[in-house]
């Protein structure tokens, strides 16, 4: 993917609308697949798009277009997913049932909800940071430019979740 | 295999995979509406406001100065 004309952008920073227009075209389909990657749900990343990309356009006075829009709006993007995975977890808490018996190895499917399920009860910081570095093997690097953090704090997030997850599996019976 | 290895190989099995990532359709009119939509009052509106109205009930001599500046 190319970079935006740097016109583009100063228009884009005044308010230009077709500007803007022209910004999400360029970017929609890269912030998506990065949404996606966090937030594992079609309709769930299309909210997370559009929400990310009104949050751009609500604080374009404060972007410098002579930085990367592309890093600037993924950045967004991740803060906009971390918001919504805070409201499903809630949600989870309130809806999720008790947990019986441990799952066993014969119940695959009922063994990966359980291993999902508390994965979801994870603080989200500590999920996005172990989604994309453990399951999408992104780079740490990349993971920290998009969290606005050091690596070091995606590192210790990572060490976090997987510490956290292996104890709530623990409670739940199931030693990975 | 390392622990984290093992972690990371359960949520990959046990995580919904992404899939085609591509949107079904141009949620660029969604997008629109959105940045158009009227913005209600936000928390720090509220609170000015009610904090004038508290010092123009206070101080009721402060309305025409409020007046004159707005």
């Amino acid at each position: 993917m190319g970079t935006l004309d740097r016109s583009i952008l100063d228009r884009f920073v005044h308010g230009d609308p077709t500007a803007f227009e022209a910004v999400y075209r360029h970017h929609e389909a890269e912030v998506r697949r990065w949404v996606v990657r966090i937030v594992r749900d079609q309709e769930a990343a299309d909210e997370v798009l559009v929400e990310a990309f009104w949050r751009a356009y609500r604080g374009r006075a404060r972007f410098d277009p002579s930085r990367s829009f592309g890093a600037w709006i993924r950045r967004i993007a991740t803060n906009a997913s971390l918001d919504h995975l805070k409201r499903t977890r809630r949600q989870t808490h309130a809806g999720a049932s008790d947990i019986r018996a441990p799952p066993t190895r014969a119940d695959d499917g009922a063994l990966r909800d359980a291993i999902a399920t508390s994965f979801r009860r994870l603080p989200p910081k500590l999920q996005v940071a172990a989604t994309l570095a453990l399951v999408e093997e992104r780079p740490y690097a990349e993971i920290a430019d998009a969290l606005d953090v050091p690596v070091g704090t995606v590192k210790s997030r990572v060490f976090r979740a997987i510490r956290a997850l292996r104890r709530n599996l623990e409670r739940l019976g199931i030693r990975p | 295999m390392t622990e984290e290895e093992r972690l990371a190989e359960l949520l990959r099995e046990a995580l919904p995979t992404t899939g085609a990532t591509d949107s079904q359709g141009d949620l660029w009119p969604q997008v629109v509406a959105r940045s158009r939509a009227r913005r209600g009052w936000s928390w720090l509106d509220l609170g000015i406001a009610a904090v004038i109205a508290a010092l123009v009930i206070m101080r009721p001599a402060w309305l025409r100065l409020l007046a004159f500046h707005l």
